[in-house]
């Protein structure tokens, strides 16, 4: 039967008493309340029966069939899983095959490689510009920053009120700066 | 990372550490000898958790597949028995919350924080209760009426061995609450014996 156990009974203490978790000192503890607690020792000898029934039975597993190539199918397609481990000499090889289908294909372009190539050197550019006007604006806005609070330190009005809106209109401004630098993206 | 052989005969006795060092140095002995070790602890588990056998096995694919795929961030301070569990808890609840037609995903805890008894689900076939014992079938047919939360701690502790803190840390539960479950989900194995007639529970 489930105990019906005093109050003051130890009722979480006997499934830690009986599962080992607690420290000696309170294991003794509850050992000499169970000697003078006959519902708790009945609680204690139930508990451990039945979690032995319960343990031999979940420890069982013979009757889980696996199929006879679980291990390698799980293997077969964790390997070829496209995140998963790679070995270095395959990344190594992929390097080497890459890079020569690109000289390749410069070959076989012949006269055109230069076009193929003032196109990439474009759209380099093109990047190296747009990253460059981002870099400038944030650059500046700290400047701005930087001589606001210099100078509102050297009159002595720096207060913790205006340090916080200074701070509030900092991040509202780089958040609408990231917002468009996003919509720019996906346009 | 130390060199690591790869008979076959030696691969056996390398430890879980061992092998994945050498797992995620290339050797693919390594990841394999992995699954050989834990593919029936996890495949319990996870039947257990669904109790379905076809999406057990899909989803013990799926966690070795994960294994896989993290095990060169995989941390030495922790034990690889469990960090693959947490892995096997977390593709589970994620599987059940996938195909919520099951009762037992539908769970609303209690104000004392106890859950409900949740109605059977899951029967196994017909051939494999029969093969069974009477006393084992019991036992399964209890832990799926068991609410998810409760069936969890459940297996982790006495079908899989696992300390308080090792459940905790599978779970992502705080160690009181571990405890608390712990003891109303045993409280409530008991009381669903008693109600199917097995006394002396």
């Amino acid at each position: 039967m489930v105990n019906e156990s005093k109050k003051g009974c130890p009722n979480h203490g006997i499934a830690a008493y009986i599962d080992g978790e607690l420290s000696p000192a309170r294991e003794i503890e509850l050992e000499m309340h169970f000697a003078a607690c006959e519902p708790c020792l009945f609680e204690v000898n139930e508990q451990k029966r039945f979690l032995r029934e319960l343990e031999s039975s979940l420890h069982y597993e013979n009757d889980l069939e696996l199929p006879s190539n679980f291990t390698k199918v799980v293997v077969a397609n964790a390997e070829s899983s496209v995140s998963g481990l790679r070995r270095p000499r395959e990344r190594y090889y992929a390097l080497i095959v890459t890079l020569t289908l690109g000289l390749f294909v410069l070959i076989a372009v012949g006269p055109e490689a230069g076009k193929v190539m003032a196109g990439v050197a474009h759209l380099a550019d093109q990047v190296a510009a747009v990253a460059g006007f981002f870099g400038h604006l944030v650059y500046s806005l700290f400047l701005g920053v930087v001589i606001i609070l210099r100078a509102l330190a050297l009159q002595g009005s720096l207060d913790s009120f205006s340090l916080l809106a200074l701070l509030s209109i900092v991040i509202l401004t780089l958040t609408a700066v990231s917002k468009k630098a996003a919509r720019i993206r996906r346009v | 990372m130390t060199a690591v052989a790869i008979s076959l005969n030696g691969i056996r006795k390398l430890t879980d550490g061992e092998l994945i060092e050498g797992a995620v140095a290339g050797q693919v002995e390594g990841f394999e000898e992995l699954v050989r070790r834990y593919q029936r602890p996890i495949t319990s588990y996870v039947y257990r958790m669904l109790g379905d056998y076809e999406s057990s096995l899909d989803v013990t694919q799926e966690v070795f597949i994960k294994v896989y795929n993290s095990l060169h961030k995989y941390s030495f301070d922790y034990k690889f028995s469990t960090w693959i569990y947490r892995i096997a808890h977390n593709a589970s609840v994620d599987h059940m919350r996938r195909n919520s037609v099951t009762p037992q995903s539908i769970e609303v805890e209690n104000a004392d924080g106890s859950f409900q008894i949740q109605l059977e689900s899951h029967a196994a076939s017909p051939e494999q209760e029969r093969e069974r014992s009477e006393w084992r079938t019991e036992i399964d047919s209890v832990i799926r009426c068991l609410p998810t939360v409760y069936r969890d701690l459940i297996l982790l502790r006495h079908s899989r061995d696992l300390s308080y803190d090792e459940i905790a840390e599978v779970t992502g539960l705080p160690l009181g609450t571990v405890k608390n479950r712990l003891f109303r989900a045993r409280e409530m194995m008991r009381e669903l014996f008693i109600q199917r007639g097995f006394t002396g529970i």
